[in-house]
């Protein structure tokens, strides 16, 4: 049984015209000691969905799913306090900005103490050793001199491995983390997923790890999941997902991906936009941009079906069953 | 070999950092000693990490800003002449795009408005022949005639920065010098963006100075690179060179640790010794890059090195002959 399963979860938040829905019938499961990559462009709902599972959305915002489990914790059942202890004991999350997130009045040691205090650890020095070791874990060099460091004495990177010691301080089951790199250089960006992948090795976490380049998640996670205006069109293993996409909007954002192009030559791109919040069609959620659209696309929303092991594709037609579209063509003909 | 439409010559940029009380003020070497030829309709793609300089380069490229040092010939005349014609002229051959869409815009401002606004600024008219122009350039960047009337917050981030190019190209300039464009942008909308400059640079012979820390992006784009880091030049050659015979350690660094969706094997793995990047402050004596480099030796640490040739290619290394 999966670790972390999360099915038919749908989002909205309150706008001036009614509710909008930002997720849409999302399933996720994960296993203990596994690596999660979600990906997507702007607007997919990759961070809102982190935010679902751990109940921080705004209390104004509409989650609902048929299932949200976590370990033994029916987190659907759970009152808003039990939920936050599990939250702060077993699970646990770091964002893009390590600046945006550390409190600039306050040492880096205060608040990864902070962290421990609140989790009723007992003794400011036992605290303390454990500070130390935490920094140490993460890589910070000479730990000792760094627990009296503000914020804006340390690097982008040295501040998100101090975020990263806060997380993992209580020994969470499941670490999220949303774009964790994004802010940072790359020869910065290659040590902090080597040091979460790392950290995800030696404690038998389970991690999710949510970019927007493909390229972070393809050496890092295990599997991915494409989500695309608010849902999931494919998952499957990060390797099988690289070699052989099956949706046409992965396969699309793949080809867009300059590393795949010469010198001087032209990028393909996808036609149109995203749809917008508030005006996203009951059909297929890619049917207005993509080329193999069929009338049955436009009939409803296809199933998150599954193709072998570990692949789930939410398309009448993926790569695979290309056939499939002659005949639909075919009977429509007729 | 024709001569360069823009050359730099041994720039040098020091910002002064004012000291607290009875501390002594420190100096940022934001460029050191930087020398290149951009060539008419080529791409000069300058790489590097945060604090490289790149955007300091930028600004001095695009008149924004006096170098301390050096000596900067667009087209053929000198940028320190005090002739505020020619001042003019050479601010309309060099225009700029930048990377963030949502702030290189005036909210308060028609797109029309916007687009005619160097126009205006260059004393370009009447105004039925800057509209005209305006509208033009729109369809040339792939927008539409009605959109002239909208305002910024009516347009999605690609369409944006296709606004921010078409204001570039409203004078013809000749160079556009582009710092980190597609940077904000996702992926299928980096791709368009990515497209439309190759046109416009094919239909207009434009050069381009194209900043940039995203190594995928420059490999379609570029015909020479430019590697700096903390100021100083580290190697500058090719496309091809750059790629696929890095000769600079820290060039090797920057390639093995892009992300990519291969799965072939790694090359050469190189691993960064120090994790840290030193304080732009405190530069480390002899070679910049010698705490992080896998290859140092004594005389990197005391020795700084010169830029030299090397076989095709410009490079700041002791040991630029020899392979990891």
């Amino acid at each position: 049984m999966a670790y972390l399963d999360v099915r038919n979860l749908s989002v909205s938040f309150p706008t001036a015209r009614g509710y909008a829905r930002v997720v849409e019938g999302l399933d996720l499961t994960l296993d203990e000691g596994e690596i999660l990559g979600i990906v997507g462009e702007s607007g997919s709902g990759k961070s809102v969905s982190a935010l679902a599972i751990l109940g921080l959305l705004p209390p104004d915002s509409r989650v609902t799913a048929d299932v949200m489990r976590f370990g033994t914790h029916d987190l659907l059942a759970l009152s808003t306090r039990a939920r936050r202890r599990v939250v702060g004991q077993d699970m646990s999350i770091i964002f893009q900005d390590p600046m945006a997130s550390l409190n600039p009045c306050f040492t880096v040691g205060w608040q990864i103490d902070e962290t421990l205090r609140i989790g009723r650890m007992r003794g400011r020095g036992r605290r303390r050793d454990r500070v130390i070791e935490l920094l140490q874990q993460v890589g910070i060099p000479a730990p000792e001199k760094r627990l009296s460091a503000y914020p804006h004495q340390l690097s982008g990177g040295m501040n998100q491995r101090v975020m990263i010691a806060m997380a993992i301080a209580r020994n969470p089951r499941l670490l999220i983390a949303d774009e964790p790199t994004t802010a940072l250089d790359v020869t910065v960006q290659k040590q902090i997923l080597d040091l979460l992948s790392k950290l995800q090795r030696d404690t038998g976490m389970s991690l999710i790890l949510i970019s927007h380049d493909l390229g972070v998640l393809a050496r890092t996670a295990h599997r991915v999941m494409v989500m695309y205006a608010g849902e999931g069109v494919e998952e499957a293993e990060t390797r099988a997902l690289f070699t052989s996409p099956q949706h046409p909007y992965t396969r699309a954002l793949l080809d867009a991906l300059p590393e795949h192009a010469g010198a001087h030559r032209r990028l393909p791109t996808i036609p149109g936009l995203v749809p917008p919040l508030g005006a996203r069609p009951e059909s297929c959620i890619f049917g207005d941009r993509c080329r193999l659209v069929a009338p049955i696309c436009r009939e409803g929303r296809p199933a998150f079906e599954s193709h072998g092991p570990h692949r789930r594709v939410r398309c009448h037609f993926p790569a695979h069953r290309l056939d499939l579209r002659e005949e639909a063509h075919l009977v429509h003909a007729r | 070999m024709t001569t360069p439409l823009l050359s730099a010559r041994n720039i040098r940029r020091i910002y002064e950092v004012p000291g607290r009380l009875f501390e002594k003020s420190a100096r940022v070497h934001a460029l050191d000693d930087i020398s290149f030829d951009l060539r008419a309709g080529r791409t000069l793609a300058v790489v590097g990490e945060s604090g490289s300089g790149k955007s300091t380069l930028a600004r001095i490229l695009s008149l924004l800003e006096e170098p301390d040092g050096g000596e900067i010939v667009v087209a053929g005349e000198d940028t320190r002449t005090r002739s505020q014609e020619i001042r003019k002229r050479q601010r309309s051959t060099v225009q700029m795009v930048f990377q963030n869409p949502y702030g290189s815009l005036n909210p308060r401002k028609s797109v029309g408005r916007i687009m005619e606004e160097p126009l205006f600024v260059q004393g370009f008219g009447p105004a039925q022949v800057r509209a005209e122009r305006a509208r033009a350039m729109l369809a040339k960047v792939g927008l539409r005639p009605e959109h002239y009337w909208r305002f910024p917050h009516m347009f999605s981030g690609g369409q944006r920065q296709r606004i921010a190019i078409g204001r570039a190209l409203m004078l013809t300039p000749k160079i556009v010098i582009a710092d980190e464009p597609v940077s904000a942008l996702d992926i299928s909308i980096q791709a368009q963006i990515l497209n439309l400059l190759m046109d416009l640079q094919e239909e207009f012979g434009l050069s381009y100075l194209f900043i940039s820390h995203d190594l995928s992006v420059v490999r379609v784009i570029a015909d020479e690179v430019l590697v700096l880091y903390y100021g100083r030049l580290m190697e500058f050659g090719s496309r091809d060179a750059i790629f696929s015979n890095p000769r600079h350690p820290y060039t090797r660094t920057l390639l093995a640790a892009a992300p990519t969706i291969s799965f072939e094997p790694e090359p050469v793995v190189l691993d960064v010794k120090v994790s840290e990047p030193p304080s732009a402050f405190a530069l480390p004596k002899g070679c910049v890059f010698h705490p992080r480099c896998p290859m140092a030796r004594d005389i990197c640490r005391e020795v700084r090195p010169e830029v030299r040739n090397v076989e095709d290619r410009l490079v700041a290394c002791h040991f630029a002959e020899q392979r990891p």
